[in-house]
């Protein structure tokens, strides 16, 4: 039995139910808000599964994800959990790296080998992601847990030794880490790159780099996350809209307030949850997508023929 | 005398052409005669009614205009993966080809004759033309209709079509063709062809142009005639709205 309720997008060029956009776009927003992921790893399938055009899918994603994740880094600055310095710092660099990214594609395009690329780069990337760190928050939660006011002095990596010893070393309070300025801005530059193309805002790369190579707490990494995310999908949004008209409104609009509800409601959820199970359950999402796609790059597809646009 | 009757079969010669003139005509009407695409629109059942000589069947289509469509084959790398490889490009292929009849198609087709055939969805493999370069390409259509059929935008009915009892030769008929949703604003022509022993005998054809209308019409002219003020300011309510939310969450949560 259909729900009767339906609106037809004009960009998009099909008539979609309301009823099933509202639980797509509310469904992705809860994980936003729990994980400071965009979803657009996520959304941009759905949509393309419901008879949306790939190329609309991926640009309006973006735009709701504006509306997504400042919800949630509203919620998040409320909690306290915004580091605007990091924050800003990894934008800088997502944007140099951003746009160099775009050349990289450009390049490859014309080489013909651009969609092999992308799909082995997404492939390898949720990969190793998702298995670095669901190992590492299941060793995590199968220790017992320590005093966390007496904790265990630990000796220093190579990695901890080459960070400190980089130059102009600042104070990030609200993440709680002293790290050079280099840091974040080289780290953005190569989410930026790997963000452009995948295609994707970059939330799911620039959670882990947060965690393990910044080190910074995982609830101050969700709100940062978040807050970068906002002004990368402004960026997309408007450049999307006004170069190829792929950006539909009205599905935005729906899908926004489902998913400003479910960041809501998942930042609010994740402050309840401890930082390795935040970890373990944002794995598991990675490798999920991964088996997805790897699934689609061995199985012989139903068509054998795709739009140009989509990957 | 001789004159006389040469004038009389004359009369009659010509009165039998032109009744069997008219007993092969057809006529079509179809209703609405414009599509309106608004807020709501999730597709409609368009009806197309009018006469066919009583010893044919209607065979009724729905057909989009022609235009060249630009796609990617998807082919095996190293034998292991599979990806979007060569370009390949359709021209010649309608946007939509919804093709309506009361009897099923393979029965019309068995009578003999190819007309019924080129009517069918099967008919559009010669007229759709592929360019791509090298070869390899044999099966580019087959899989082109494929991915139209699995869009809703290709289609074969069968049963949608009517009868009333034949008056002076002809029948009338009504066709219920469903218009799929996933419809882009433009001019279509439903086209109808009487069909005996799988030829046609008589045709007809309709215009129907489809446009957007209310707010659809409004957006759809700010994104394409002003697209950097449409993205601007789908940013701009993408970020109230979000702030919006928050603020309603930030107030529940003040109780």
């Amino acid at each position: 039995m259909s729900i009767p309720f339906h609106l037809y997008l004009p960009i998009a060029g099909n008539s979609v139910n309301m009823l099933v956009i509202l639980a797509l776009g509310g469904g992705v927003g809860l994980l936003s808000g729990i994980f400071g992921v965009g979803g657009g790893f996520l959304m941009t399938p759905l949509l393309i599964m419901i008879g949306i055009p790939p190329t609309v899918a991926a640009a309006t994603d973006s735009n709701q994800i504006v509306g997504a994740s400042t919800s949630g880094t509203l919620a998040h600055f409320r909690l306290g959990n915004v580091d605007f310095k990091m924050g800003m710092l990894l934008l800088v660099g997502g944007v140099i790296g951003g746009t160099g990214g775009v050349q990289i594609i450009k390049i490859l395009k014309q080489l013909g080998n651009a969609d092999f690329l992308i799909n082995l780069t997404y492939v390898l990337m949720l990969g190793i992601i998702g298995s670095y760190m669901f190992a590492e928050s299941l060793q995590s939660m199968r220790k017992p847990q320590r005093d966390v006011s007496t904790p265990r002095e630990k000796k220093e990596s190579l990695y901890g030794l080459v960070v400190r010893s980089l130059p102009w070393q600042m104070d990030f309070k609200r993440s709680g880490v002293r790290v050079s300025l280099l840091m974040p801005l080289v780290l953005g530059i190569l989410v930026g790159i790997l963000a452009a193309i995948m295609g994707v805002g970059g939330g799911f790369i620039m959670v882990p780099v947060m965690v393990y190579l910044l080190r910074m707490p995982m609830h101050v990494v969700v709100g940062t996350s978040l807050f970068q995310i906002l002004f990368t999908c402004v960026n997309v949004t408007i450049m999307q809209a006004w170069r190829n008209h792929t950006v539909d409104f009205v599905l935005a609009l729906v899908l926004l307030i489902g998913s400003s509800i479910g960041a809501q409601v998942g930042a609010k959820l994740g402050k309840k949850l401890r930082g390795d199970q935040l970890k373990i359950l944002l794995a598991s999402l990675v490798l999920v997508v991964m088996f997805k796609m790897l699934y689609e790059l061995l199985a012989r597809p139903e068509v054998l023929l795709a739009y140009v646009g989509g990957h | 005398m001789k004159t006389l009757y040469f004038f009389l079969l004359l009369a009659l010669g010509l009165l039998t052409v032109s009744n069997a003139a008219a007993q092969d005509a057809a006529r079509l009407t179809v209703e609405p005669a414009a599509i309106s695409i608004g807020a709501l629109y999730n597709g409609i059942t368009l009806t197309a009614a009018g006469s066919i000589p009583e010893d044919s069947e209607a065979i009724v289509r729905f057909i989009g205009a022609t235009c060249d469509l630009h796609m990617k084959e998807r082919g095996k790398v190293g034998g292991v993966v599979w990806m979007n490889l060569d370009s390949i490009t359709f021209k010649g292929a309608p946007s939509v080809c919804l093709v309506s009849s009361a009897a099923d198609f393979n029965g019309l087709e068995a009578n003999g004759g190819v007309s019924v055939k080129l009517l069918r969805l099967s008919g559009l493999k010669g007229a759709i033309q592929v360019e791509a370069n090298g070869g390899g390409h044999e099966n580019a259509v087959e899989e082109f209709l494929k991915l139209k059929r699995k869009e809703g935008l290709y289609k074969e009915l069968v049963g949608n079509i009517s009868y009333e009892s034949a008056v002076e030769g002809q029948k009338r008929f009504r066709a219920q063709v469903p218009i799929p949703s996933r419809l882009a604003p433009g001019s279509y022509m439903v086209e109808l062809a009487a069909v005996r022993n799988g030829e046609v005998v008589a045709r007809a054809e309709q215009p129907v142009d489809a446009a957007l209308v209310g707010f659809p019409a409004m957006l759809a002219a700010l994104a394409f005639e002003h697209s950097a003020l449409y993205g601007i300011l789908a940013t701009i309510i993408a970020l109230l709205a979000g702030l919006a939310i928050g603020l309603i969450f930030q107030s529940k949560g003040a109780h």
